[in-house]
């Protein structure tokens, strides 16, 4: 019996979670997460929303620690994560850009170190009994001998450890707070602190043959100081003792040089996971992974059902499809006189929603958008976007029961089709509206003249789309573009207006290997949570649109349409065809 | 909001922003004669300079004409770096030790007033602001094209390892950017003071907004604070935030300008917060209207 309002489809970023809620919500499979379990170097790329921090969370020390202690299994040191966050305050400061280019490293440096030697010992709090009386003593020498310090007699090692760096950080803020440029601080770097320290604890019997996974969150927010510094850190390939994990969004990713000019490099130093998902279909990897998620979502509140018997289908639109499958396999039987099963299963598969999108376009009304595997797709692979026409699905439909019995229990066991079409609906004209009036109020550099632009790039895309879906050609449902004739100096205006888009996550980038040559190819998919507005189907496929890189440049810059040429577009399936 | 006039003391020099906006030059030359300046230090960004430049003539014309003499200083909204070491030298070198000084902040950026009170404190000087109200703000925007926030040089207090933050945003007009200090500062706790009065349709572009644009933010607070009032709003800072001491605080101004300096004080009086700036990139021409009203007062008194 539920009687407090929970919306188990609640999208706060993860640090807002407490510990309970990660190990509740959290999903392991088919997002390479487990690699974060490893010793290997990680680099975590997606932008906001995509589960990075979710997953950093889940692998720290204190979450497994709650999760063995539900399951009164042993705690396993043989790794331990520990989550280092870059969004703070201390990261913000700036003082550094008044310093010399070494004063401005080593302070850098020294602030980025003690932030993580910090977060080192307070994951290590949670182990009970870490040391024994004799074996305390010697770490404490050893410290005090490394930091040049003496530890507080009065309190425990690791919290008089702790005591300690807080004393090195806030001298060094103070001694930048100050005008006076003779004070000295004593500066901590990775040499003198962070390395020692995990040799010392190594020496500590019950860590013995741990590794540390130092999971650093939003390095993005890093300064160029201590980006150059952990590349460094990273390209020591010293596997044994410690590990980074990277979180960094790919708009804003940081460099990869080092500290002293080289490049780490992917595959060599590191490896990368994608966070974002480029296959939304319900057999992809994010489809199964979306439908653990909503599964365990609603579990939470004690719903058993299937993410499709929550979402059900828009029953209208079930017939329609029927009836427009009749149709295309009509047509294809016409088409393939004396054709095999798959050519005809092949081109029913292709054509069915096209035929019902453009029977619907007559009647000039928006078609119903409803059911779980919409869902996925509208999503665009994001995890956040996922979540986030659910959410206010179910803040719609409690407040109407629970209006209607006059404020008692309410158990939402389903979202009916009208107030999923509703919903959907609505997210989409707020993303149109966003993008028209507020995002040159919303994204960092976004001038008024470019939110235009932005929204000339979506509203042609549309067009171009919509005329493709309505049109007798091969491949009309195609939602992915890739950009021909592009050429650096030319096309910049162009490029800022992807950026932009890109920061706004209006557009997703991915990069796939070319059907025909094998070359890595960028992709580019537009939010599809935009379609439903305009009459599109969201559920995408297939081929991607290859488009003029000009004429592009003309749709921001004059709005003018995007050339349509129906099958002379250079458009070909490729690799989405074979698993979106 | 009364006309305080007959509490102005009397000081050589006057530390200024040059705008466009009528209040700047009407109010300047009221304030010329009402602390019988003989010194001005008008600042000018570069950036906004072609809409300002008619007003700095007539003001450079007007000190010529009285013998009053004006130094004119450039700063730059893109490089806060360049802004902070022009503030600096000029502080530094261009005035001779003076009792009190007035400022002021009716077209001062928040950033460049928090950095100039910094600097005059650093030497011992006594601050005497001013503030020139407008006679109305246009309907539909004030700014747009966010920058990044930043924290204001030497003035980013003392962050904590291991701490949660704590945003206070003096709210404004201007929800989306309260909405990007959020994204940006990702906070722990979100403290939002939202402007009391009727002023400028204030309760519905103010409250209202906020209100409805934060429901989705798990544990926001609101509290109410009079921001044309420095020591009232110092006042309700310190009762608001007495139980985030222990966190690490982040807090900015974007409602009235009079609150840049609360904000201000409420620093001095407590080392370990630190101060951001929110910037934006572009600004209505018709920011503001007329020249209403004018405000002063002493800091830190």
């Amino acid at each position: 019996m539920i009687n407090k309002y929970i919306n188990p489809f609640e999208y706060e970023p993860a640090t807002k979670l407490d510990v309970e809620q990660v190990i509740k919500y959290y999903i392991e499979d088919f997002n390479y997460s487990r690699f974060i379990f490893s010793r290997r170097n990680i680099f975590l790329v997606g932008e906001r929303g995509t589960g990075k921090t979710m997953s950093f969370l889940y692998y720290s020390l204190p979450v497994q620690y709650l999760k063995v202690a539900n399951s009164r299994e042993k705690i396993d040191l043989s790794i331990i994560s520990v989550y280092i966050p870059c969004n703070t305050p201390l990261v913000h400061r700036r003082e550094h850009e008044l310093l010399d280019n070494l004063n401005a490293s080593l302070v850098s440096e020294h602030f980025f170190v003690v932030s993580i030697m910090a977060s080192i010992v307070s994951t290590l709090l949670k182990i009970v009994k870490l040391m024994s009386q004799r074996e305390e003593i010697k770490f404490r020498a050893e410290m005090e001998y490394i930091l040049g310090i003496e530890l507080l007699k009065d309190a425990p090692t690791l919290q008089a450890l702790l005591i300690a760096l807080d004393r090195a950080n806030v001298n060094a803020q103070e001694a930048l707070n100050s005008d006076n440029k003779e004070t000295i601080y004593k500066l901590i770097s990775f040499s003198s602190g962070l390395r020692p320290l995990l040799s010392s604890l190594s020496r500590i019997p019950k860590l013995k043959n741990s590794h540390y996974s130092l999971m650093i969150d939003d390095a993005q927010l890093l300064n160029q100081y201590q980006i150059s510094a952990l590349n460094s850190w990273i390209a020591y390939r010293d596997n044994e003792l410690f590990s980074f994990k990277i979180a960094t969004t790919r708009v804003e990713a940081p460099s990869l040089l080092t500290s002293s000019g080289g490049n780490i490099l992917e595959g060599h130093d590191f490896t990368k996971i994608e966070m974002e998902q480029p296959y939304q279909n319900k057999l992809s990897s994010f489809g199964k992974l979306a439908r653990q998620i909503i599964t365990r979502r609603l579990k939470t509140i004690g719903i058993n059902n299937s993410p499709e018997e929550f979402f059900p289908i828009n029953q209208q639109f079930i017939e329609d499809i029927e009836s427009a499958e009749k149709q295309a396999k009509l047509e294809a039987q016409e088409k393939y006189k004396n054709g095999t099963t798959k050519q005809i299963d092949d081109y029913v598969y292709k054509y069915k929603r096209a035929i019902y999108f453009r029977d619907r376009s007559k009647r000039a009304n928006l078609p119903p958008y409803t059911g779980f595997e919409l869902l996925i797709h509208l999503s665009t692979g994001v995890i956040r976007n996922l979540l986030d026409p659910p959410y206010h699905m179910f803040d719609r439909m409690y407040s109407e029961m629970h209006a209607a019995n006059g404020g008692g229990t309410v158990i939402v066991d389903k979202i009916p089709p009208n107030i999923q079409d509703e919903i959907i609906k609505e997210r989409s004209k707020i993303k149109w509206e966003w993008i028209k009036n507020d995002l040159d109020n919303t994204i960092e550099g976004c001038s008024r003249e470019e939110a235009q632009r932005v929204y000339r790039l979506m509203d042609n895309l549309a067009i171009l789309f919509k005329k493709r879906l309505l049109a007798n050609i091969s491949e009309p449902r195609a939602v992915v573009f890739t950009i021909s004739g592009y050429e650096q100096v030319k096309h910049s205006e162009l490029d800022k207006i992807l950026l932009l888009s890109r920061k706004a996550q209006m557009l997703y980038v991915f990069t796939s290997s070319a059907k025909d040559s094998g070359k890595r190819e960028t992709y580019y998919m537009p939010n599809r949570i935009l379609w439903p507005q305009r009459g599109l189907d969201a559920q995408g496929q297939h081929a991607r649109v290859s488009i003029m890189a000009d004429h592009l440049l003309n749709s921001i810059k004059s709005n003018t349409e995007i050339p349509f040429k129906g099958d002379e577009q250079d458009d070909e399936p490729n690799l989405f065809d074979q698993t979106d | 909001m009364t006309n305080q006039i007959s509490l102005i003391k009397q000081t050589d020099i006057i530390i200024t922003v040059a705008s466009w906006e009528e209040r700047f030059i009407t109010g300047m030359y009221g304030l010329i004669d009402a602390v019988t300046a003989k010194s001005i230090i008008m600042f000018f960004y570069k950036e906004y300079y072609n809409w300002s430049k008619d007003n700095i003539e007539k003001l450079k014309n007007t000190c010529k004409e009285r013998g009053i003499n004006i130094i004119s200083k450039e700063l730059s909204f893109a490089s806060s770096f360049d802004t902070w070491g022009m503030l600096v030298n000029t502080i530094q070198n261009d005035i001779q030790f003076r009792d009190y000084i007035t400022i002021d902040i009716s077209t001062m950026p928040r950033e460049a007033i928090w950095i100039i009170c910094h600097l005059l404190d650093q030497k011992g000087y006594k601050i005497q602001y001013t503030y020139h109200t407008p006679n109305a703000y246009p309907s539909d925007w004030l700014s747009r094209d966010p920058g990044k926030p930043r924290l204001v040089y030497k003035l980013a207090g003392i962050s904590k390892l291991n701490k949660p933050t704590t945003l206070v945003i003096l709210t404004g007009f201007d929800i989306e950017r309260a909405r990007q200090l959020v994204r940006y500062f990702e906070p722990d706790n979100l403290l939002l003071g939202i402007q009391t009065g009727m002023q400028y349709e204030n309760l519905h572009q103010n409250r209202e907004r906020h209100e409805a644009g934060f429901t989705r933010h798990r544990g926001v607070k609101y509290f109410d604070i009079d921001g044309y009032s420095v020591n009232n709003c110092l006042l309700t800072l310190e009762n608001e935030t007495r139980h985030f001491k222990d966190s690490n605080v982040v807090i900015s101004s974007l409602g009235p300008k009079l609150s840049a300096l609360a904000l201000y004080e409420f620093k001095v009086k407590n080392k370990d917060i630190a101060l951001s700036y929110a910037p934006s990139n572009e600004y209505n021409h018709e920011y503001s209207s007329g020249y209403k009203d004018r405000i002063i007062g002493i800091l830190h008194e």
